[in-house]
């Protein structure tokens, strides 16, 4: 897969920033990369910013800039969830925001207020809102991770973001931290000389139709598995995501590639969870998909509203969708060793597919964490 | 921006003006009623804007007066502004802009002058210049919006610039053939629907075309446009309820599919009695039953229903996984029945 070089990096211009080791590791790795880099003030840069927003296709060309400023506001945040679907209580480190990939389905696509790739170099303020934070409740079970907001490696070889985060988590054990990707980036991992005892290398996974058509400038199921097993050999446990599981042609048979070629790479003792999540929308993300990717049928099915207002597929389509990746990999993992959960799911789809369900968020996400600390324990 | 033309007031027989060069003209020759009505009662108050042209004038502006002033008054001479020939990119801008100093564009209009204007100006210009002044919303995204109206058949177009077509529903329409765009005209002027019917139905036909991934032709084939609307029987509401009846079970077939057979199993009940209904969309194993009681005898009868509710294939099938929430419930602490 091809990596991101910016064509412009803007970088606040303040000292915390200049001086940041995120920002010395970018500006190093760009360097005989034609990259402008300029130096602004916060008010140049919201200008900047609100000029950028203005053109239709401010999502694909603002990407085409990295802004290496301040996160004034919590860097930790909790996954958002809704009452009426079960969670999984996962937390978010949010250090940058945007992906150079193009996935038509991107919730970024409409959730985010600013065009530009955007990495926070203030990791002084990470920490010591880490530090504050994570251990305020030792008895909380956190699973922490960084790929919400953005493709927690796309930039990985520009900043090492995660090289940073996992040396400050390696002397934390009871913290899970979770580095969830669409590409096929591991030299971070491969070359790590510190602890990985609570580190957890997860992937996106999907029908290879969906990754072929849906999941543009992103690394191929099969180049992120290879990337998985470099990972397990490294001593990294794995989790993957099936999500947005999408009602496509040829579900059955494709999935059953994507599941049967997850096999040809890990074990299923390598992989400590599997999610599984419907594809699911706001109406202003289907306004831009329709915009963006006037080929793309996938806002075009039998959806209904969902108590989070979100479309969703019909409940039985879901169930059918779901059923169908639960059986193959079962098929494969007959010892049930992979543990399978949904994300932001009914009662009633776990009743009918997996074990009961969580009585809260809490509980389903305990489970993770104690699977995740069980297994790491063995390693 | 055009202080600089001299106009010279002319009257000019009809048959002095070169009426088959259309090359600034962006409004659909068509009927106007209004205006024809004004013309024929008050006369030609705004003068043509023509120019010099070989031996006759060439129209500037003015293409539906004159269209009316054929139609009415053939051998009358027409009040014109006469001016030295402009460059042809100036002509069509002055139409424009003569046009859209008095009222709105309608949206085939702008769709002809933007794709004419975009022979002379980048669309970037034409974006930051002409939009604005035609009262369009000045992107990228409105002007692709209505140059993709030039695509719409002649019909189509017809009905848009005369808003019997909503414009939200041209740009659904304008995404199927030039046939198929005949086809829903056919269905919409059988059942005489209504601006908020034309929408969803354009919308609910190029929706399902995407999700079958066939062509809006076949949508309309599916869903039995053709003998509904042929069905002298029905009026044009019952044909209108049909169609959307049909075309919304084609867009959820499923959901359409278990609702049928939620329907068959309540049947076997007096709905006059107790009135069941699922959760919506049957996100939950719940049935909701609804029913009043006016008298003792009617409160044994509704027990009586309950009753037979309990053991009925209604209840086996869609309060079937009870069982797992009664076990969730108690893991919480909670009663099932709370």
């Amino acid at each position: 897969m091809i990596r991101y070089y910016p064509e412009k990096i803007i970088i606040l211009d303040e000292a915390r920033i200049r001086d940041s080791i995120i920002t010395k590791n970018i500006l190093s790795a760009v360097e005989g990369k034609n990259a402008s880099v300029s130096y602004l003030g916060e008010e140049k840069i919201a200008a900047i910013i609100q000029d950028a927003k203005k053109p239709e296709n401010s999502y694909g060309e603002g990407k085409k800039t990295l802004l290496i400023t301040a996160n004034r506001g919590e860097f930790l945040k909790k996954c958002p969830g809704t009452n009426d679907y079960i969670c999984c209580d996962y937390y978010i480190i949010d250090f940058a925001q945007n992906c150079p990939m193009e996935c038509t389905y991107c919730i970024l696509q409409a959730y985010l207020n600013n065009p530009f790739m955007v990495v926070y170099a203030n990791i002084e303020d990470l920490f010591a809102e880490l530090n504050s934070r994570l251990f305020a409740d030792p008895l909380k079970k956190y699973r922490i991770g960084t790929g919400e907001f953005t493709d927690s490696l796309a930039l990985e070889h520009l900043s090492e973001y995660s090289k940073i985060l996992m040396d400050y988590f390696a002397d934390k054990p009871q913290f899970i931290i979770e580095f969830k990707s669409k590409t096929d980036y591991v030299k971070t991992f491969t070359d790590y000389a510190g602890a990985r005892q609570n580190v957890i290398i997860s992937y996106s996974m999907n029908a290879g139709n969906v990754n072929r058509f849906e999941e543009l400038k992103t690394a191929s199921i099969e180049e992120r598995l290879i990337a998985a097993a470099e990972c397990v050999k490294a001593g990294y446990k794995i989790t993957l995501h099936f999500d947005p599981i999408i009602d496509y042609d040829d579900f059955e048979t494709q999935m059953a590639e994507t599941v049967n070629l997850i096999f040809k790479y890990l074990g299923a003792e390598d992989i400590l969870y599997i999610s599984l999540g419907a594809f699911r929308f706001i109406p202003a993300l289907a306004e831009i998909i329709a915009l963006r990717f006037p080929r793309s049928r996938i806002i075009y099915n039998e959806f209904v509203k969902g108590y989070d207002k979100k479309s969703r597929y019909f409940r039985f389509k879901r169930e059918k969708l779901f059923r169908t990746v639960i059986n193959l990999i079962k098929s494969h993992d007959v010892k049930n060793k992979i543990k399978l959960y949904f994300c932001m799911e009914s009662p009633e789809m776990w009743n009918a597919l997996l074990e009961a369900a969580p009585s809260s968020d809490e509980e389903l996400g305990g489970t993770l964490y104690d699977k995740c600390r069980s297994c790491f324990k063995a390693i | 921006m055009f202080d600089d033309i001299q106009y010279q007031y002319r009257s000019v027989p009809l048959s002095g003006l070169n009426l088959a060069d259309e090359d600034n003209r962006i409004s659909l020759p068509a009927d106007y009623a209004r205006l024809e009505k004004s013309i024929s009662e008050t006369g030609l108050i705004s003068p043509v804007i023509v120019c010099a042209s070989g031996v006759g004038y060439k129209v500037i502006c003015g293409f539906k007066r004159l269209d009316i002033l054929k139609k009415i008054k053939p051998g009358e001479a027409v009040k014109c502004l006469v001016c030295d020939p402009p460059p042809p990119a100036r002509q069509l801008a002055l139409n424009i802009a003569e046009n859209t100093s008095s009222r709105q564009l309608d949206p085939v209009e702008a769709a002809n002058a933007l794709s004419k204007l975009s022979a002379f100006y980048e669309r970037g210009e034409i974006i930051e210049k002409f939009l604005p002044a035609m009262n369009i919303q000045k992107s990228e995204y409105a002007y692709n919006k209505y140059l993709s109206l030039t695509a719409l058949c002649r019909r189509a177009k017809e009905f848009t610039a005369s808003e019997r077509i909503p414009l939200a529903a041209a740009l659904q329409i304008v995404k199927f053939s030039g046939s198929e765009q005949e086809k829903f005209l056919d269905v919409i002027e059988a059942c005489r629907m209504g601006a908020n019917l034309i929408n969803e139905t354009a919308q609910l036909v190029f929706e399902t075309s995407m999700q079958y991934g066939v062509c809006a032709e076949e949508i309309l084939t599916r869903a039995g446009c053709e003998t509904i609307i042929s069905n002298s029987d029905l009026t044009p509401n019952q044909k209108t309820d049909e169609i959307r009846r049909a075309l919304h079970s084609l867009k959820r077939p499923m959901y359409e599919s278990v609702m049928a057979r939620f329907k068959e199993l309540a049947s076997e009940f007096d709905s006059r009695k107790i009135s069941l209904n699922p959760f919506a969309y049957f996100e939950k194993d719940e049935i909701s039953v609804k029913f009043n009681i006016a008298s003792v005898k009617d409160l044994e009868q509704k027990i009586a229903a309950l009753l037979r509710l309990k053991d009925s294939r209604l209840a086996s099938e869609f309060l079937k996984k009870n069982a797992g929430q009664a076990e969730a419930c108690a893991k919480k602490g909670t009663r099932s029945d709370d």
